[in-house]
């Protein structure tokens, strides 16, 4: 019990969070929808975030936006 | 008359030809920078992939460590092997000479490795022992610290004056002023650092008496 204690409290998982993604993310919106309306930008995430969740296309963000 | 027309002929071939060379010239540099372009998505989805696989493998191991049922346990674990070897072979394929990420790619394929031999444990029906809560706690450590390394280096590349991978390693003068890579530079302080970890002795291809196993023919 102690070990598995100890061990608790030394593995944790700070500094995981999803901020290279959501800067990918920005990244490609502008780049893509600069001079469009909001709208324009929402659709261009949209796909991106479709295309994750969808099998035929790669899974992670970056994959999808670094596609060939 | 004939004088004049034959030395008119020579300099219009002549300027044909550097128009044709001018010409020929900015297509290749062209061409060029696509290529660039093109090599440096690859190594900058690269880059993303092994954050995100890394990330998932520190994960996996902060909850195996505090999951109580063998079942769940099996199930954390064939992620976390999956996720370790993806980050392995990805980072296998950036552009960093191997003697920089040696002993990472060792501590990724190790940990897949454990995780599967924890699973054929799991499956004869043992728990988790004390020993092996060590030592996931240490491959949990060095991934805390990888994770660490390339959340420093993403600050890094979202500065506008990040030079990228490929620029500097196609180029040569990489190699030659000794890797000013950014990218590099953490890899190697983050290698020496999950050298210091103790050695991994299970009942695996990659386990760490595997290894130093001496020839038995001697």
């Amino acid at each position: 019990m102690p070990a598995s204690a100890a061990a608790a409290q030394v593995g944790s998982t700070q500094g995981i969070n999803r901020n290279a993604d959501e800067y990918l993310l920005a990244r490609t919106i502008h780049g893509e929808a600069r001079g469009e309306p909001y709208v324009g930008k929402v659709a261009v995430g949209a796909v991106v975030l479709n295309r994750t969740k969808s099998p035929s296309f790669p899974n992670t963000i970056a994959g999808v936006v670094y596609q060939p | 008359m004939n004088n004049r027309r034959h030395w008119i002929a020579p300099p219009t071939i002549l300027s044909l030809l550097l128009i044709g060379v001018l010409v020929w010239g900015y297509r290749e540099y062209d061409t060029r920078t696509r290529y660039e372009i093109a090599l440096d998505n690859h190594y900058q989805r690269l880059f993303y992939d092994v954050k995100k696989h890394v990330e998932n493998v520190q994960v996996g191991l902060s909850k195996a460590l505090v999951a109580s049922s063998k079942e769940r346990n099996i199930l954390l674990f064939s992620q976390i092997m999956s996720d370790a070897n993806f980050a392995q072979d990805k980072l296998g394929q950036m552009p960093v000479s191997h003697a920089d990420i040696a002993n990472t790619q060792k501590f990724l394929t190790q940990a897949a490795d454990y995780s599967y031999y924890l699973i054929q444990k799991h499956l004869d029906g043992e728990e988790i022992t004390p020993e092996q809560r060590e030592a996931l706690t240490g491959l949990q450590n060095n991934s805390a610290a990888f994770n660490g390394e390339l959340a420093v280096l993403n600050e890094s590349m979202a500065d506008t004056n990040f030079v990228y991978m490929a620029a500097t390693t196609m180029s040569g003068r990489g190699s030659q002023e000794g890797g000013e890579n950014a990218f590099q530079t953490s890899l190697i302080s983050l290698d020496t650092e999950v050298s210091k970890t103790p050695e991994l002795i299970y009942d695996g291809p990659f386990a760490d008496q595997m290894i130093n196993k001496k020839n038995q023919l001697d």
